[in-house]
Parts: structure tokens; sequence; C-alpha cells
């Protein structure tokens, strides 16, 4: 038996998350509105005492900017994860119980869906939607949808088939009892280690459609967008391309070790043998 | 049995084209409205609503997608007058070419890191290959390319910075324009690749064949080579197979980083432009050509493991 001192990737990975957080939310409550503040004066300053990370090309305070675009990332990613997980698991549950022709469909649909390149179907969503933060919430959530659904229909119908449902419904536990006493419990953990290495692709999603200019709109700051603004000053002021690349990897790294540590911790049955990998 | 599996790609090319259809056209938003503003004359509105065939029954539009479709027909752009088709088969080489480039670049690196990570499993140099495949998959692919390009391009100047030039003009200058994107493409596929060659040969070794190999007096290299590699190789295919599908999706943003005219940016332009059969064609054919290399993986699949067609 592990403990869980002996968890390395789930330690690392809460460490630098814990420092991500702690640098978001100290931007948010002493920033003062320095992310968007816009200083003419200042522009294109390399990194100095008083401005850490430089300043971009309005003269705004990269440093503020890059844990300001924190928060953006965080609040899309959660969403995002929280549309996936409530429709897909929600979609596979009526699925596995109420089994049909149509419960055939939905299957054939999901298929589809897994089969489109993540970015490619967030493009199709926004381009219909309209750009923007919550446009983009939507069209990441909707990606992650066949994600969960896959994952949890597979269990449900494992489940469903088990003596103790069948028993639990012979006892006349209602379908909401079952569900909840007898469903859930089982697939819960696995939807924990699902919702926080989606998370990870939901973040660096927000990044990728900001980049190209469809997720977060200016002034709000984003790290992808900010790269976008970088590359057009990349001969004369290189730092702007650094330090939201920088925040947008260890994000996500840290997600990643998260992750991994959380599958080492509640799943036994893919606990890590010495080499065995699991792919993702 | 072979051309059974070559047939089943038709419900999936349907099923793509109906889902693109119903993201486009169904999805509540008015495409016309979305095109000219939300200030357009009605008149105007009503005009290209009938353009866009938008004035029909669902139905017929559905049908006249899938019919379009099975003919080659995608519809024609709003912003280039022109048929759509004409302007995907102009781009397509520019993604394919990335997109095969970037995959020589995945399995050039993933194989034998992979393999020497799982032959010297936990050393020092296994323990690198592990934690580069971690910063692998977290670094997102267009800030490596922003690097590479600040690296490359701005500061030694040995590279390109922006544009593609196609083979015609040279192999010199096809190649130069190619290799920074295919190395941002490539380097999270081959950070996912290369922990999975790993795990693979680490799972062969484990057998006792190797042992077998090993006690006729087998030179290592021809265990690792003739035994181990071949027999983790077939996991390893299927998995390449469907990375190619992701550097597919993943080329859309590494054109656009290097200034490449593919199919990506034709999307992007696209909805930029709020050129929806531009968008609506482009999707469907980027998405289906992930469905049928996903297809002919699973055909190859069967070529290499034979044990797989026989089931």
């Amino acid at each position: 038996m592990r403990s869980h001192r002996a968890n390395r990737p789930l330690a690392v990975g809460m460490a630098l998350l814990a420092v991500v957080i702690a640098g978001v939310l100290y931007a948010a409550m002493w920033g003062h509105g320095a992310e968007t503040r816009v200083a003419v004066e200042i522009r294109l300053q390399p990194p100095t005492p008083a401005h850490p990370f430089g300043t971009d090309d309005l003269g705004r305070d990269l440093f503020f900017r890059v844990l300001g675009a924190g928060m953006i990332a965080f609040q899309v990613g959660l969403v995002a994860v929280g549309i996936g997980l409530a429709a897909g698991v929600t979609l596979a549950l009526v699925a596995a119980r109420w089994r049909g022709w149509w419960a055939h469909l939905l299957g054939r649909l999901m298929d589809g869906l897994m089969a489109f390149p993540a970015i490619l179907l967030a493009l199709a969503i926004v381009a219909v939607l309209g750009s923007g933060a919550v446009p983009a919430m939507i069209a990441i959530g909707i990606v992650l949808v066949p994600v969960f659904w896959r994952q949890t229909r597979a269990q449900a119908l494992s489940i469903e088939g088990r003596e103790f449902v069948t028993a639990a419904r012979g006892l006349g536990a209602t379908e909401g009892r079952v569900l909840m006493r007898h469903i859930m419990p089982q697939i819960a953990p696995l939807l924990v280690i699902q919702a926080t290495t989606t998370f990870s692709g939901a973040v660096l999603s927000e990044a990728s459609l900001s980049y190209l200019g469809v997720g977060t709109q200016p002034p709000v700051p984003s790290w992808g967008r900010m790269l976008l603004e970088a590359t057009r000053a990349l001969a004369i002021a290189p730092w702007m391309a650094v330090f939201p690349g920088l925040a947008l990897a260890l994000t996500v790294l840290g997600i990643n070790l998260l992750g991994d540590g959380l599958r080492d911790a509640l799943d036994p049955q893919l606990r890590r043998v010495a080499g065995k990998e699991p792919v993702l | 049995m072979r051309a059974a599996r070559a047939l089943a790609i038709i419900p999936t090319v349907v099923v793509t084209a109906t889902i693109v259809f119903v993201l486009i056209r169904i999805i509540p938003g008015d495409p016309a409205a979305l095109m000219l503003g939300l200030e357009a004359p009605p008149a105007q509105l009503q005009a290209l609503r009938h353009a866009l065939g938008e004035d029909r029954p669902v139905w017929v539009q559905y049908a006249a997608w899938l019919g379009g479709l099975a003919r080659g027909q995608l519809g024609e752009s709003i912003r280039y007058h022109a048929p759509v088709a004409a302007l995907i088969a102009e781009r397509l080489p520019v993604t394919l070419s990335l997109a095969l480039a970037a995959m020589a670049v995945t399995v050039a690196v993933a194989l034998p890191l992979g393999l020497l990570a799982a032959v010297r499993a936990w050393s020092l140099f296994d323990l690198g290959v592990l934690a580069a495949t971690q910063a692998g998959l977290a670094v997102p692919n267009f800030w490596i390319g922003i690097l590479l390009l600040l690296f490359f391009s701005v500061t030694l100047g040995w590279l390109p910075l922006q544009g593609y030039a196609p083979l015609a003009a040279g192999a010199g200058a096809w190649a130069a324009h190619l290799v920074l994107p295919a190395v941002t493409l490539g380097a999270a596929r081959a950070a996912q690749l290369m922990r999975f060659v790993r795990g693979a040969v680490l799972e062969e070794l484990a057998h006792d064949y190797v042992r077998t190999a090993r006690g006729k007096g087998l030179a290592e290299r021809a265990v690792l080579l003739g035994h181990v590699l071949r027999n983790a190789l077939i996991p390893v295919l299927t998995i390449a197979g469907l990375q190619f599908g992701y550097l597919l999706g993943g080329a859309i943003v590494v054109e656009q980083v290097f200034g490449l005219p593919g199919l990506g940016r034709l999307v992007l332009q696209g909805i930029y432009a709020r050129d929806l059969p531009v968008v609506q064609g482009a999707v469907v054919v980027l998405a289906l050509l992930v469905s049928a290399l996903n297809t002919i993986v699973d055909l190859l699949y069967s070529v290499v493991d034979p044990r797989v067609s026989a089931g």
C-alpha cells in the first residue's frame, strides 16, 4: 500500500497549482486593475524591478496581465468541464438505463463527435456562436461531452448488470436512490480523474482559441491572446512572448501531474506498475 | 473482409457530414445575420438567406448538402466568389505536407528515444526522457512555434519568418519553410508517442521469448530490433495513426503561427470573414480526412497483426 506521501506527481502538481492560484488571487485582490491600465509612456519596456515581466505595446504591466489571465483560464476551464461533465454523464446514465434505438443513435453521434479534432470542432461552434470567452466555454464544453459520455457509459453498463443494482431495484429502491447510492459512488473516482485531465485540455483549448483571435477578447487578458499580441512585436519585445507561455505551460503541467497523482491515489486498477505508464 | 471494413467508412462520412450540418445550420443563430451584421436591411438578409438556400425546409437543405458532398460540391464562397471545393484543393497540399513532415519528426524522435528509455528503464536518461515527455505535453504548440521563430528566424535569421514555398519552387525553399512548423507540430505528439513506445517495449521485454532469444545467444541488438521492436510496433502503429488525426487538428494553429496558407488558415479566414460555406466545407473535409485515416490505420493493423483479422 502506497501512502499519499510517496505520491510525488500529486505533491508536485498541487504545489505548482498552489503557486499559480496564489498569484492569480494576489493579482485579483491587490492588482487594482493594473492588468488593463494603459500607460503609453512606458510601452514595450523590458523586465525591470517595477515591472518584473516588462510592459506590452500599450504600456500595460505584463506581470499583472499574466496573473489576471490565469483567472480567465480557470473560469473558462471550470465552466467548460462543468458543461461536458453534466451533459456527458447525464446522457450516458440515461442511455445505459433505458436502452433503445435512440441510445444507439446517440452512440453514433458521440462516436462521430469523438472523431473530430477537438480544436476543429470548437472552431466550427465558435464560427456560429461568435467570438468571445463565453462562446469559447460553450464550444470547449461541447467538445468534452463525448469524452465524459464514453467513459461513464462503459462503466454504467457494467454496473447496471451487477447483482447489487438488481437487488436494490428488487427491494423497491427508486431510480434516484439506485443512481445516487449505488451507481454514482462506483463511477465518481474515475470522473474526478477524467475531470482533472480534461481541465488541462480545456485550459489549453481556451489559450488556442484566444491565440487564433476567436476566444477571450481584448482588453480582458488571456494567455493565448497575449501570445498573439507578442508575435506582432516579436523582434522588438521578445519578453512579451515568454511569460504568458511559461505561465500557461506551468499551469497545464501542474494539472497534468495532479491528474497522474489522482489516478495513482484513487484508481487501484490503473495504479502504475514500474514502467507501465497509462496512456491517454 | 477488408473490403467490408473499408465500406464501414460510409456511415462515418454520413455522421460527420450530419454533425457539421447540424453545427452550422441548426445551432440557434442566423448565419445570414452573422455574416451581414445585426443592422443589415431585411431585403439584403433575405437575399443572402436565399443565396445560402436557407429559405428552404431543413430536410431539403440537408439532402442538398449530402448530395453536393457526394458529388464533391461544397457550395460557393461568399467572400472569394469561388467554389469552396477549389479553395480547399488549393490549400490541401500545404496542410498535408505539414502533417506528413510533422509525422516524420514525431516518429524519428519517439522511436529511438522511447526504445532507448525502455532499455535503460529508470536510469538518468530514462528519467530525463520521462520529464521531457511531461514538458512536451504541457507546453502549447503555438508557444513552441513562437519561441522557435524568435530564436531561429528573428535572432539567428537562419530560416524564413512566415509563409510557404511549394515543392515546385525547389526542395530547399520548401524544406526551409516547413522545418520549424513540422518540429512545432510534432513536438507534443513525439512526447506522447515516446511515452507509449517506452511502455510497449518494456511490456515486450518482460516476455519469455526475449529470454529465449537471449538464451540462444542472439546479440542484444538483434533481440531488440528483430524481436522486441517488431512486436512493440503493433500497438505503436495504432497510436501513430491516431496521432496523424491530432496532427491535422494541430495544423490549424501551427499554420497560423507560421503564416502557412493551409486548410486551417482557410477555416480561420472563413470565420473572420463570416464566410460560412467556406468554414463548413473546410471543416467537413478536415474531419473526413481524419476519419479516413482512422479507417486506414484499422486496415493496416490487420495487415501487421494477422490475429486481428481472424477475430
